[in-house]
């Protein structure tokens, strides 16, 4: 064994092409890293200037309850302090999710899917186009991030190194020499892949450490990404060594593998791409309800309108309401909000219910599980944005019944009050069980494979 | 040169895996454009019906205050074209309706990509997966031995002592080859053409023929410059790992490369430095000493000295419906400055990627298909701003309607008649014509020629060149 592997080292370091390879990948990963840290660093400035500028306007706010009355701008200042409403319409509610570390090396969908809301009193988080300007043709050709280059070069890379591990010695003609000094050839393709195997999941260590340090992610989060990313090499290796049992020759052997390539990363998941198709993708209803229901409510008469928010929220039934207008706000805003989020919360149950069968046919595909599993993992998945923005929307009504609150009974805010309105807390991150679950079908298919590759070559050396 | 020609369609048909492979493309790319145009179906009759819906909500909302409609506003919805079955392009990353009202410019919503998991990011099964990908990956597997087999069965020599070149002999067989890509692609083509549903937008003889021109030059490129490789390897496999690579760095690695690139080069302005500038510009005025308020006090007065009045109550006309336009047209100022640089931004962005054409084929293939579809940025971009004049129409004719239509100033309670909405003509996009498309495309499409040149000087120069033992 030790001799094989020093033998496969010494190959290795003598082919110009395969260390060329190899550092070209290096380069490419590096790149990647780059490219996805300065993506990440362009959203953490958005996040931290959102930060900046709202803490700047509550700070502005809070000033204006001290204001000196006695002047016209303190006067200004301090009304619009006091006034809920108004205080409202100068704080700017603002909610964002933080990217998190992990993110740099996997941006999944957080290129694509807002990462903030603006929840002023009148807008609704399911009929905001908010979120980054985005070049559709960039989304388009998708991001040269790490996971990138791990999920579809790897592969590839694989490929150049294992294609000719058995067949290159026959091509020369010294397989027999092999053979008559007592060697098994099934053995040695065996060691020969280890060895292979060992470079490059060298370079994946290589690489990972270089992410983990410029992105500055958490160590147990490292670790279930080496684990995930180890697991997608030794699928790959079971996919070579099952090919290799068919002992074709060198150039056959690397086309099948490249067209397994184009089946995994691109045939499979295209095709179940086209099978999924959304009820309603153009959101007709939310848009009609947004254009229509806004429209309804404030035709309604005073005494329908507020009967229709007693009811939604007898509490405020009992405030001896004066100020028409002020009701007709409110109701707007509330009723129209509760209103939207009804039918926004569907289209979040249909994208959960998409990504759910979209999950199903992972069996057949590790690379897809091992994507969403990294996804998951950086929290650029599908559903981590369904639930902020969930929270954006839950956390939207909440806030809106302490404004209102205080508009319909009459009350003006101090400090005290506006310190004590509600503050947003985003659902805590998923559990890293799910990652584990994400990757049990590429466990389960890896493991056949190899099955399958140590049968085959049992008999194709017999 | 015609027998060559004819041996190598006897060898293809004589090559059973070759036949398989192509067999499965065949039926492929049928259930691709079965499955594609059934979805289309679908989608312009969702498409159809949302937009007569919106259209049935804004001409029937009756008597209201114009202004009030203009908040309640209008929704239009990007049309389909029916050749994104043939290349969906930017179609699911980009939105499919827009919210049109007074004051404000809003941005496309509900992109399919945007409601979807990251496996969208793999894509959709749609024939450009299949000419773009898999149909040159079967031309390399078909190519790569055209010369070498030759040389490894030693009949190249005997070929070549019968008095033809090894020049003649790649071109017969470049051609050859190209001839029955061209059949498969022109049946491909013909029969995305038959099933066209009548009055398609932007399904005509022009973008067609570009289709079948642009795919046809490129598989010629791939034709000759694996016969060329072919010819220059010692063995079929160097040949086919060449090929292989260079299918793999031009297809899957250098687009995406690019387009990060022209990320990183080219970044586009964030929203919230966006939405200040704009904010400060309607504020203060485009040059910073014009405030909206001076702006409006000015305009009064302006209106005041046409009427020959002292106050606003005496104007036979309602004020706040010409503020209002008034407003609306500098607010457009401020938008079409704006968002005319963030155009300009994504031009940038992705002149990158189209000039590695030069470099690379498979660039000038990708952006020239999706412009001749229909489906790439510049349309999407042609879209927004058709529905933003449209835009830019209605809200007009309500501005003039509160000024002109009878009604005082500060009267927000003032109606128009129920049949005011009908007389508001309906969006309607007017697609591009190819010709205007492909002035989008103008570094690709030099580059796909440029291509074309190239490879038939080296194969008609070089090859001659190359040693045959």
């Amino acid at each position: 064994m030790k001799n094989i592997l020093s033998f496969e080292w010494k190959l290795f370091i003598r082919s110009k092409t395969e260390v060329l390879i190899w550092l070209f990948m290096l380069i490419s990963g590096l790149y990647a890293i780059f490219y996805g840290t300065s993506f990440q660093q362009r959203q953490q400035e958005v996040v931290s200037a959102l930060d900046s500028r709202y803490n700047a306007r509550i700070q502005r706010q809070l000033s204006g309850f001290s204001a000196d009355t006695t002047t016209k701008e303190g006067k200004e200042a301090y009304n619009y302090s006091t006034d809920p409403f108004l205080n409202e319409y100068r704080v700017g509610t603002m909610v964002w999710k933080t990217p998190a570390p992990l993110q740099a090396l996997s941006i999944g969908q957080s290129d694509n899917q807002p990462f903030y809301y603006n929840l002023w009193v009148y807008r609704n988080v399911y009929l905001s186009g908010e979120g980054e300007l985005r070049n559709p043709d960039k989304l388009l050709a998708g991001n040269f991030d790490l996971a990138f280059v791990f999920l579809y070069l790897f592969p590839l890379l694989i490929i150049v190194y294992t294609y000719s591990a058995l067949s290159k010695d026959k091509e020369a003609g010294i397989a027999p020499l092999l053979v008559s000094q007592g060697l098994s050839l099934r053995r040695f393709v065996a060691w020969r892949l280890l060895f292979r195997f060992l470079v490059v999941f060298a370079l994946v260590i290589l690489l990972s450490l270089a992410g983990y340090t410029f992105a500055k992610v958490p160590f147990d989060t490292f670790v279930f990404w080496l684990l995930g990313n180890a697991l997608y090499l030794i699928f790959w290796f079971s996919v070579v060594y099952l090919v290799l049992s068919f002992r074709k020759s060198s150039a056959l052997s690397a086309l099948i593998l490249v067209s397994l390539w184009v089946l995994f990363l691109f045939f499979i998941p295209s095709v179940i791409n086209n099978r999924y198709r959304a009820e309603d993708p153009e959101n007709v209803h939310l848009s009609d309800l947004s254009r229509e229901y806004s429209g309804s409510l404030w035709d309604l008469g005073k005494k329908p309108l507020m009967d229709t928010l007693w009811h939604v929220r007898p509490q405020w039934a009992n405030y001896p309401v004066k100020d028409t207008n002020e009701v007709r706000s409110v109701a707007y805003s509330f009723l129209n909000t509760l209103k939207l989020n009804e039918e926004g919360f569907k289209i979040d149950r249909d994208m959960i219910t998409e990504q759910e069968k979209l999950r199903k046919p992972d069996i057949i595909n590790p690379a897809s599980a091992i994507q969403r599993a990294l996804n998951d993992l950086a929290g650029t998945e599908t559903d981590v944005y369904v639930t902020f923005r969930k929270d954006a929307s839950d956390y939207q009504v909440k806030r809106l019944e302490a404004i209102h609150d205080f508009r319909l009974s009459g009350r003006r805010f101090n400090r005290e009050d506006f310190l004590s309105l509600p503050v947003f807390q985003p659902t805590g991150a998923k559990s890293t069980l799910s990652f584990l679950q994400a990757l049990l079908p590429a466990i389960y298919l890896t493991l056949i494979l190899l099955i399958a590759g140590i049968l085959l070559h049992r008999r194709t050396a017999e | 040169m015609i027998q060559i020609i004819k041996n190598e369609w006897i060898n293809l048909v004589r090559n059973r895996t070759a036949l398989w492979l192509l067999g499965i493309l065949v039926v492929l790319s049928g259930f691709t454009i079965g499955q594609a145009a059934y979805q289309f179906k679908e989608t312009l009759e969702h498409r159809n019906q949302a937009a007569e819906l919106m259209r049935s909500r804004f001409t029937g909302q009756g008597e209201v205050n114009p202004h009030s409609a203009a908040h309640y506003g209008h929704f239009v919805y990007k049309p389909v074209t029916f050749l994104s079955i043939l290349d969906e392009g930017v179609n699911p990353f980009s939105g499919v309706s827009l919210y049109l009202e007074g004051h404000r410019q809003n941005e496309a919503l509900f992109s399919p990509s945007q409601q979807s998991s990251s496996s969208v990011r793999f894509g959709l099964l749609r024939l450009n997966l299949i000419l773009q990908m898999l149909l040159p990956l079967f031309i390399l597997f078909v190519c790569h031995n055209a010369v070498s087999r030759e040389r490894e069965e030693q009949t190249l020599n005997m070929s070549l002592s019968q008095g033809i070149t090894l020049r003649d002999l790649a071109w017969a067989k470049i051609l050859a080859y190209s001839i029955v890509w061209w059949v498969l692609l022109a049946l491909i083509l013909a029969v995305v053409w038959l099933i066209t549903p009548s009055g398609s937008d932007g399904v005509t003889p022009g973008r067609v023929a570009g289709l079948f021109l642009i795919y046809s030059i490129y598989y010629y490129v791939i034709t000759a410059l694996a016969v060329y490789v072919s010819a220059r390897s010692k063995s079929s496999g160097n040949a086919l790992l060449t090929l292989l690579a260079l299918w793999v760095f031009t297809t899957v690695i250098l687009p995406k490369a690019t387009a990060n690139i022209g990320d990183n080069l080219h970044p586009l302005i964030s929203r919230l430095d966006l939405e200040e500038r704009i904010s400060e510009d309607n504020k203060n005025g485009l040059d910073g000493h014009d405030p909206r308020n001076e702006r409006t006090v000015r305009f009064r007065d302006s209106l005041m000295t046409h009427y020959g009045v002292d106050s606003v109550n005496k104007l036979p006309v309602n004020l706040d419906g010409l503020t209002m336009q008034a407003d609306e047209e500098y607010h457009d100022i401020v938008y079409d400055k704006h968002f005319d640089g963030i155009r300009e931004t994504v031009r940038k962005q992705n002149s990158v990627t189209a000039w590695t054409s030069w470099i690379n084929p498979f660039a000038a293939l990708r952006n020239l298909s999706m412009s001749l579809a229909g489906t790439d940025v510049y349309h999407h971009f042609d879209f927004m701003k058709q529905a933003e004049d449209y835009r830019r129409v209605i809200i007009k004719k309500m501005n003039d309607e509160q000024a002109y239509g009878g009604s005082k100033t500060g009267d927000w309670d003032w109606t128009v008649k129920g049949d005011f909405w009908e007389k508001i003509n309906d969006f309607s996009y007017v697609p591009q014509t190819a010709g205007q498309a492909l002035k989008n495309n103008v570094p690709e499409t030099a580059a796909l020629l440029f291509w074309l040149l190239l490879v038939s000087i080296l194969v008609h120069f070089t090859v001659n060149k190359i040693k045959t033992v």
